[in-house]
C-alpha cells in the first residue's frame, strides 16, 4: 500500500470535536434550492463512506444545496464543490450541517 | 526505463527505453477521451490480474519516441472503495512487483469542478512520480462564466498544466511534446497536504493564486433535467427511449442477422456440394456454422453498444440510473445495473457486456449472473414450439392464452432474474465492504464521436476475439457427438434405413449418436422431469444455443413422421422403461421443459463473455451450475404440480 494511501486511510472527517453531532440537522433536511454549510460527516457504519463522501466534496465548511428531489424516496441531487451528484437518503442522512 | 514485470496479458512495445505513462483521473473527467485520442486504434484490452476489472494500454507518439500509456480506472480519490480504485492504488504503488510501475503520471481535471479535482491532485502529487495536469474542458468552464489562468495555476501546484480541448490538435500536440521528457516537469517543492483541516485553505489559496472563478450551473442542462428528471416525464421519456431503441434494433439488427445467417448458409451448402462426404458436412456444419454463429451476434453488440456509449457519453446514463435506482435498489443493485437487465431482453450477451459501467464490482457480478435468466430472443422459438404442445390456441376474453402464456414466460424470467440478483448481492455483499451510493450528474454533453465509435469497436473486436474459440470448439464437439459413428450403406439397409432418403438417415445417425449415447446415459437424471434419451439430446444438443433445441426435436421427429413431423412429435411415446408406449410430451412434462428453458444457461457464447468480463472460468461455472440446479430443481416442481392439475 502506498505512503499515501496510509495516511488518507487516518483521515477525520467529522464535525469539529467541539460540537454536539445529534442537535445539528442532516442533508435530508434541506429543502429545494436552500443552501447550507455542512458540518461533516457522522453515524455512517462505515468509515470508509464517510472518506469517500469527503473526496467528492462534502468537506467540514463546504457549501451544500438541494438541487432536486424524487418521489418515493429515491436519491436526491445535490450540488457540492460546483457539481452535481445524487445521493440516496442513508448517506444523506449522515452528512450534517452547521 | 522498462520494468519487466506482468502486463496482464497484453503485450505492447516493450522495447528497452519506452517510456510508460498511467492516465489517472475521477470518472467523467474527459481521461477516456484523452486516451482514445493519444492511442486510437493502437489500444488493447485486457484484465487486471484476479479482479473483474477491465484494463486498457495502447501506444503514443511523445516527442518523436514511442510511449506506452495505460488507462487507468477512473477514481475520485487514491483511498480506494472499490476494487476499480483499488487496482490504481496498486499500478502507483512502488513497491507493488505484480503491475508495471509508470514512469510519469497524467492526471486529468476537469476545468469546471477544479475545486473537488484539486483533493485528488494533492493526494496524486504526494505520490512524488512526475505529474503533469491535464485541465479538460476548459471551453466548458469559460462558457458557463467561470475563469481560470492556467499558467497561473502551474505556478501555484508547482507541477506543469497543459490545458486540452476534446477535437483541438493544439493541445493534444502540446501535452505530446512535454511527455517526451518526463524527468524535466517540475516538482513540488513540499507536498501538498492530505489532511481534512489543511487541505481546505491549500484549495483555497491554489484557487484564489490561479484566478479561478467557478463556473456558474449549466442552465442548459437544467432545463433538460426538469423534464428528464420529472419523475413522470422524465420516466415516460426514457422508456420511449427504450421502446424505440428496440424498435430499431428488431428493423435493423434482425435483418442483419438473417442477412448473416443466409450468407453463412450459402457458404456451408457451396462447401457441402464441393466437399466430399463427411468432411463436406463437417467443414459446412461445424466449421461454417460455428463461425457464423459467432458472427450473428454481432448486429446486436455493435447496436447495442452504440446505445450503451451514446447514454454514457451524454450524460443521460445517470439520469437513467437516477429514475431505476429505486426500484433496483429493492433487489441489491443500483439504477445503472437496468441498462444491463433491459439489453438482456434482446441478448445476454451485450447486458453482460454492459456491466462494465458499474462502478461495484459486486453489483457487476450479481448482475452478470442474473442477465441470462432475462428472456433472451433465442429462447422465443423454443416457448412457441413448447406452448403450441401445452396450451389450447384459445381466447380468454380478448386474450389469446397462448400470447397470456408468452408473456407469462417473459414476467417469470424478469422475477427470476431479479431474484436471482438479489441473492448474489446479498452472498457477495457479506464478504466485501457496502458501498456507499453516489453518482455524478455530469452537465449533459455532446460524446465525442472518436470515443464513441472505438467503444463499440472495442466491444464488437473483443467479443469476436474471445467468444470465437469457444463457440468453434463446442460447435465441433456437439457436431462430433451428434453426428458420429458414421454408419455404413450396409449396416443402413441391414436396420432398414432407406440410404436414398438423406432425413432418413440423418434421424438414424442422430438416434445412435455418441450424443443418443450421452442422452441415455443421462436418462436417470432427467427422468424426473419426464424426459426420454431424445429430449436429453435435444436439451443437450440446445446447450450451445437454445434454437437448437426445436431442430434437433425436428430432425428425431422427421424419422417418425417425415410427412408431418409437427404432429409426429405431439404422439411421441417412450420407447422403454417404466413409460413405455405411454405419450412422451404430456403436460408435466412439456411445463418441466418450458421452465428448464426459462433457467437454464445455455448459450456458451454467454459463458465465454462472462469469462472475458471476469477474467477466469470461476464465475461461468457458477452461473452454468446454479442455473443447472434452478433448472432441474424448478422443472420437477412445474412436472409435479402440472401433473397433479
Amino acid at each position: 500500500m502506498t505512503n499515501i494511501t496510509v495516511q488518507l486511510r487516518c483521515r477525520n472527517v467529522g464535525p469539529s470535536p467541539t460540537c454536539d453531532p445529534d442537535g445539528l440537522r442532516s442533508l435530508v433536511d434541506l429543502t429545494v434550492g436552500e443552501t447550507a454549510v455542512l458540518a461533516g460527516v457522522c453515524g455512517l457504519a462505515e468509515p470508509d463512506s464517510g472518506r469517500r463522501l469527503y473526496d467528492l466534496g462534502f468537506a467540514p465548511g463546504a457549501p451544500v444545496s438541494l438541487v432536486r428531489t424524487s418521489p418515493l424516496g429515491g436519491p436526491r441531487v445535490y450540488r457540492v464543490a460546483d457539481y452535481e451528484v445524487a445521493l440516496r437518503a442513508s448517506e444523506a442522512r449522515c452528512l450534517r450541517l452547521l | 526505463m522498462n520494468h519487466g514485470h506482468s502486463h496482464g496479458g497484453i503485450n505492447v512495445a516493450p522495447e528497452a527505453g519506452t517510456l510508460r505513462f498511467a492516465l489517472v483521473g475521477s470518472p467523467n473527467s474527459g481521461k477516456t477521451t484523452l486516451f482514445n485520442a493519444l492511442t486510437g486504434l493502437r489500444a488493447k484490452t485486457g484484465n487486471y490480474p484476479g479482479v473483474t476489472v477491465a484494463r486498457f494500454e495502447g501506444t503514443t507518439a511523445a516527442g518523436g519516441r514511442t510511449a506506452v500509456v495505460e488507462d487507468l480506472p477512473g477514481a475520485y480519490s487514491l483511498d480506494p472503495i472499490s476494487p476499480d480504485e483499488q487496482v490504481v492504488c496498486d499500478v502507483l504503488d512502488a513497491e507493488n512487483d505484480t503491475l508495471a510501475a509508470p514512469d510519469a503520471l497524467l492526471l486529468t481535471a476537469d476545468a469546471t469542478t477544479l475545486r473537488r479535482n484539486l483533493n485528488v491532485i494533492a493526494q496524486v502529487m504526494g505520490l512524488e512520480l512526475p505529474t503533469c495536469v491535464v485541465l479538460t474542458f476548459g471551453d466548458e468552464l469559460a462558457r458557463r462564466g467561470g475563469a481560470l489562468d492556467v499558467v497561473a495555476l502551474e505556478r501555484a501546484l508547482g507541477v506543469p498544466v497543459v490545458a486540452v480541448a476534446a477535437g483541438e490538435q493544439a493541445g493534444l500536440q502540446r501535452l505530446q511534446e512535454r511527455m517526451a521528457e518526463p524527468g524535466t516537469w517540475a516538482r513540488p517543492v513540499v507536498p501538498p497536504p492530505t489532511d481534512p483541516r489543511e487541505v481546505g485553505p491549500w484549495v483555497d489559496s491554489v484557487l484564489a493564486a490561479a484566478g479561478f472563478r467557478a463556473p456558474g450551473a449549466d442552465s442548459r442542462s437544467r432545463r433538460l433535467d426538469d423534464v428528464l428528471l420529472h419523475p413522470v416525464w422524465g420516466t415516460a421519456v426514457f422508456f420511449a427511449l427504450m421502446f424505440a431503441f428496440f424498435q430499431v434494433l428488431f428493423t435493423v439488427a434482425a435483418p442483419l442477422q438473417g442477412a448473416i445467417e443466409t450468407f453463412f448458409g450459402w457458404l456451408g451448402d457451396l462447401s457441402a456440394t464441393h466437399l466430399p462426404g463427411v468432411l463436406g458436412r463437417f467443414v459446412s456444419e461445424a466449421l461454417i456454422g460455428g463461425v457464423g454463429g459467432v458472427l450473428v451476434f454481432l448486429p446486436q453488440i455493435v447496436l447495442l453498444f452504440l446505445m450503451i456509449s451514446l447514454l454514457e457519453g451524454t450524460g443521460y446514463m445517470s439520469r437513467a440510473a437516477f429514475l431505476m435506482d429505486r426500484v433496483m435498489g429493492r433487489f441489491g443493485l443500483e439504477g445503472r445495473a437496468f441498462v444491463a437487465m433491459l439489453s438482456s431482453l434482446a441478448c445476454a450477451i451485450p447486458g453482460i457486456m454492459a456491466t462494465r459501467t458499474l462502478p461495484s464490482a459486486r453489483d457487476r457480478i450479481a448482475t452478470m449472473m442474473a442477465a441470462p435468466l432475462m428472456t433472451c430472443a433465442a429462447r422465443v422459438p423454443v416457448y412457441v414450439m413448447l406452448i403450441a404442445l401445452l396450451v389450447p390456441d384459445q381466447y380468454v376474453g380478448p386474450f389469446r392464452l397462448q400470447g397470456l402464456a408468452m408473456f407469462g414466460l417473459y414476467v417469470a424470467g424478469a422475477i427470476a432474474a431479479m431474484g436471482t440478483a438479489a441473492v448474489f448481492s446479498r452472498i457477495a455483499g457479506r464478504r466485501s465492504r457496502g458501498l456507499p451510493f453516489y453518482m455524478e450528474m455530469p452537465p449533459y454533453r455532446a460524446p465525442s464521436p472518436r470515443s464513441v465509435a472505438l467503444s463499440v469497436w472495442d466491444a464488437a473486436k473483443g467479443f469476436v476475439k474471445k467468444v470465437t474459440s469457444i463457440i468453434l470448439i463446442t460447435t465441433v464437439l456437439l457436431w462430433v457427438a451428434l453426428s458420429l459413428p458414421l454408419r455404413g450403406e450396409a449396416e443402413l439397409e441391414r436396420a432398414g434405413v432407406d440410404t436414398a432418403d438423406d432425413a432418413a438417415v440423418a434421424a438414424y445417425t442422430l438416434e445412435n449418436s455418441i450424443a443418443a449415447t450421452v442422452g441415455t446415459s443421462v436418462e436417470p437424471v432427467f427422468e424426473p422431469l419426464g424426459f426420454d434419451w431424445r429430449i436429453n439430446v435435444g436439451v443437450l444438443a440446445s446447450l450451445s444455443a437454445r434454437e437448437v433445441f426445436v431442430a434437433t426435436m425436428g430432425q428425431i421427429a422427421a424419422a417418425e413422421d417425415p410427412e408431418d413431423p409437427g404432429a409426429a412429435l405431439a404422439e411421441m411415446t417412450w420407447a422403454s422403461g417404466p413409460n413405455e408406449g405411454e405419450k412422451l410430451f404430456t403436460p408435466g412434462t412439456v411445463a418441466a421443459l418450458l421452465v428448464f428453458f426459462i433457467f437454464a444457461l445455455q448459450c456458451f457464447a454467454t459463458l465465454g463473455v462472462i469469462r472475458r468480463e471476469t477474467g477466469g472460468w470461476k464465475w461461468p461455472a457458477v452461473a452454468f451450475g446454479y442455473m443447472f440446479a434452478l433448472a432441474w430443481v424448478f422443472g420437477w416442481l412445474a412436472r409435479t404440480i402440472v401433473s397433479a392439475l
